[in-house]
């Protein structure tokens, strides 16, 4: 990034018709290390950088005799860095005693434990300083520790990547700098880019910038010779369930015997790493009775309705009827509207449900004892990927408001169980989270089940949403349990307890950085208890981001008709960041889980609409499956 | 005297009709219109697999035609006849779900003036006959507008537009096979 902003703020430069003499602004005196203001150092950069190489080493020398950059340092001089980060150095010996007790025992590959040994065969700091920093230029204006001061801000370039603070706050810098060298070899960047520099030590905080740390709340960090391509967001392809079963489920699959994973979980779940105990508590759950089915879905009708984009829009909007019915008699009836209306400049999407008496010439509205109105779910797909995290994580911090899939594949699980009664099935959610900020605390949320992967051993196979809903609400609540029975000492979280939340929350690790998960009820529960919700779509190997809109349901009394327009075809939303006040109430029931990098291309996928009529104490019903297609 | 100008009246009348056939082929009297045309659209399609569920989607199809109709005209604005015509349906997911139909249908035309050059608007309605050991048949109904122009002393073109309308049944499950698109036509006209 770093590197980025020089090369941004060089073609910035260059644009100027006349430069600015090389030394202007520049305070020519420093010995130890150039210190100017951004413009001149945008100058600088951007002439020496039109130099011949060769030119270099004239043209530095003689703008500031005095100085001595890194690009001309002689091998036999030791800089005062590389001095400090001997085992034996005051620094080093001070910051190993300060952190004797948060850092992990230090691994032979990992540094200096034979320093002696280890200097015969590896580079020197300087040869690694040296070899690393590539970009000549560059170079040339940083001195022999590494470091340039621009406007006020000390920037230091380690092997490790680049430091910066302001300039009265070196000394935590370096200290800063001290801790890292503990952890990581200097060397560790000429063989491996993609490795993340080991902070165990150190409080990381991720910033605006989605390569920039705070580090111990006072000192910027840029891991600057990272591949920035690396690592890739990660496809998911989901393993196949004859893998997952015996995993997810082993007392389930196996009853104990063959075919489980075969570990049996200790009676003592304390003595589970953190990282273990979703599983071992979500092995133990155990599902309750099915309720019984809402008589309003009983006398129902399943309709398939497929909405085509593109001026198969337009003209499906014009040319075709979404309505369909279901009747009570030869005079009654009721009728489910799903409408997907685009008129070419605006796009609508609704439900209407009627209650309705045949007349002379058409039929007509009339009032119904009851009308009910929602659907079981509604699908959102986001065009782009998504990258896999586990939880807890400790690995990296992710970057506020960026998404990421619960990793499904790896242990922990975090596959919501469920199961139909008295059989098999193998199902999980997939969970999405959001990382972001809410008032002091950085909060992992992960909001609704994201993809919906209820998984069968057949093929393609519908999941009786009656099966299906009683679960997901089941098995949600059991995570909910498992997660916040399962959650470890909280840090410095302001509000420690996970009661004070409104959803159950969850730290993402357990060495001091405070990061947690929140957990979004699924309310207003299952509605039609009729028909199913195929797989198929899910288990592509697709990686892009889907988002369940939970289950809603209207209710009006006395009425003739519902009509729900459901404003979020194409969704503009802002991110509520107080937990208390996300929305959950109808059109809205997505808005808030949502980031703006999203929202933009965010699109109806697929859903179910349901619709109930009673009218003289009968009812009827109808689901509308309904799928965007292209 | 009378008689004179009777007689040239009629005369002028006959030589205005003779010169507007000529020039317009819009003259009382037999046509011959022989149309080639496609059509792109939608194919939306319902089957009840049991008394509570119903199976089907909606799909993007296409229709290529040929169609020939033979008319009169009632006025030299206001056509009529009848005609015959050969169109394949074919749905964009699967080529493999396509239906041939022979078409019978009338069809009625207004022209907005007497003249080489006009616009012009149809109406076809009729019935499709899928040409299949499994016979079926459902209604069909084409709505639009063209332009006529001249292209020899007895000879029109015409280019049109319209909306193209095909329901195929035949069986009591399948409550919805429908065809519909905007249709594009070139023909000519004798």
């Amino acid at each position: 990034m770093l590197l980025c902003a020089l090369i941004g703020l060089t073609v910035q430069s260059c644009k100027k018709e006349k430069t600015a003499d090389i030394s202007d602004g520049i305070e020519a005196g420093a010995k130890d290390r150039l210190s100017m203001s951004k413009t001149a150092f945008d100058n600088l950069y951007s002439e020496m950088r039109k130099k011949n190489s060769k030119e270099l080493p004239s043209n530095i020398k003689n703008s500031f005799p005095e100085f001595v950059s890194l690009f001309h340092h002689k091998p036999t001089v030791i800089s005062k860095t590389s001095q400090s980060i001997k085992a034996t150095s005051p620094l080093m010996m001070a910051r190993k005693a300060s952190l004797q007790a948060s850092l992990k025992p230090i691994t032979k590959s990992n540094v200096n434990s034979d320093q002696g040994a280890y200097e015969e065969v590896a580079p020197t700091y300087d040869e690694v300083m040296t070899e690393i920093v590539d970009d000549q230029v560059f170079q040339s204006m940083l001195n022999v520790e590494g470091e340039i001061q621009v406007e006020n801000i000390i920037y230091k370039v380690t092997p490790y990547g680049t430091f910066f603070t302001n300039a009265n706050n070196y000394a935590a810098l370096n200290n800063v700098f001290a801790d890292i060298a503990l952890q990581n070899d200097y060397t560790v960047r000429l063989e491996d880019q993609a490795t993340p520099i080991l902070m165990d030590a150190v409080q990381v905080e991720s910033t605006q910038y989605n390569d920039v740390r705070l580090l111990n709340q006072s000192v910027y960090f840029v891991d600057s010779f990272i591949e920035e391509d690396l690592p890739q967001p990660e496809v998911t392809v989901f393993p196949s369930d004859a893998v997952l079963d015996p995993l997810i489920f082993p007392n389930i699959n196996d009853a104990g015997n063959t075919g489980g994973n075969g570990v049996t979980p200790p009676s003592n779940p304390e003595e589970l790493p953190i990282e273990n105990r979703q599983s071992y508590f979500l092995d133990n759950l155990i599902m309750g009775t099915q309720p019984a089915a809402d008589p309003a879905y009983n006398n129902n009708i399943d309709y398939p309705i497929e909405f085509r984009t593109g001026v198969g829009s337009i003209l499906q909007t014009f040319f075709d009827n979404s309505t369909r019915y279901n009747n009570f008699n030869n005079k009654y009836r009721m009728s489910a509207l799903m409408y997907n209306r685009n008129y070419g400049v605006i796009k609508t999407l609704g439900i209407k449900v009627k209650c309705q008496k045949k007349g002379w010439f058409w039929w007509n509205k009339t009032d119904a004892q009851e009308i009910r109105a929602g659907w079981d779910y509604i699908s959102y797909k986001a065009p782009i990927g998504v990258e896999k995290i586990g939880l807890p994580n400790n690995e990296f911090a992710p970057s506020i408001g960026q998404p990421f899939l619960i990793n499904p594949t790896e242990n922990p699980f975090y596959g919501v169980p469920m199961w139909g009664s008295g059989n098999s099935y193998a199902k999980r959610y997939n969970l999405y989270g959001w990382y972001m900020k809410r008032g002091d605390n950085e909060i992992f949320t992960v909001t609704i089940p994201g993809g919906l992967l209820p998984i069968n051993h057949l093929e393609d196979v519908d999941i009786p949403s009656s099966k299906f809903k009683f679960a997901i609400n089941a098995g949600w609540a059991k995570l909910k349990e498992v997660l916040t029975r399962s959650a470890p000492s909280s840090g410095s979280l302001i509000s420690p307890n996970a009661s004070n939340y409104k959803f159950p929350i969850y730290p993402l690790n357990g060495y001091g950085e405070v990061k947690y998960l929140s957990i979004n009820d699924m309310e207003n529960m299952p509605k039609s208890y009729v028909g199913g919700i195929s797989k198929t779509t899910y288990l592509n190997g697709d990686y892009n981001l889907y988002t369940i809109v939970s289950p809603q349901e209207l209710r009006e009394y006395n009425t003739d008709m519902i009509d729900i327009p459901l404003d979020f075809r194409m969704i503009e939303i802002k991110l509520s960041t107080n937990p208390n006040k996300l929305a959950f109430d109808i059109g809205q029931a997505a808005a808030s889980l949502i980031t703006d990098k999203l929202a933009k291309s965010y699109n109806v996928d697929k859903g179910t609409i349901i619709g109930a009529v009673k009218w003289d104490n009968q009812w009827r019903s109808i689901r509308l499956n309904f799928k965007m297609k292209e | 005297m009378k008689r004179k100008l009777c007689l040239f009246g009629l005369a002028l009348i006959a030589a205005h009709a003779i010169y507007a056939q000529t020039i317009t082929k819009q003259e009382k009297g037999y046509f011959n219109l022989t149309e080639v045309g496609y059509t792109g659209g939608n194919h939306t399609y319902d089957i009840q697999v049991s008394p509570n569920k119903y199976d089907g989607g909606t799909s993007g199809a296409y229709a290529l035609s040929l169609r020939n109709i033979n008319g009169v005209f009632l006025t030299n604005k206001i056509s009529l006849g009848a005609g015959i015509g050969l169109e394949n349906y074919t749905d964009n997911d699967s080529y493999f779900n396509n239906n041939n139909l022979f078409q019978l249908f009338l069809d009625v035309r207004y022209y907005f003036k007497n003249e080489n050059n006009t616009f012009f608007v149809y109406g076809d309605a009729g019935t499709g006959l899928k040409i299949d050991d499994n016979f079926r048949k459902g209604q069909m109904f084409n709505l639009g507008g063209g332009y006529k122009f001249k292209v020899g002393p007895k000879m029109g073109m015409i280019g049109s537009l319209g909306y193209s309308d095909q329901t195929i049944k035949g069986e009591p499950a399948i409550t919805k096979n429908r065809y519909y698109g905007l249709a594009v036509k070139v023909g000519l006209l004798f």
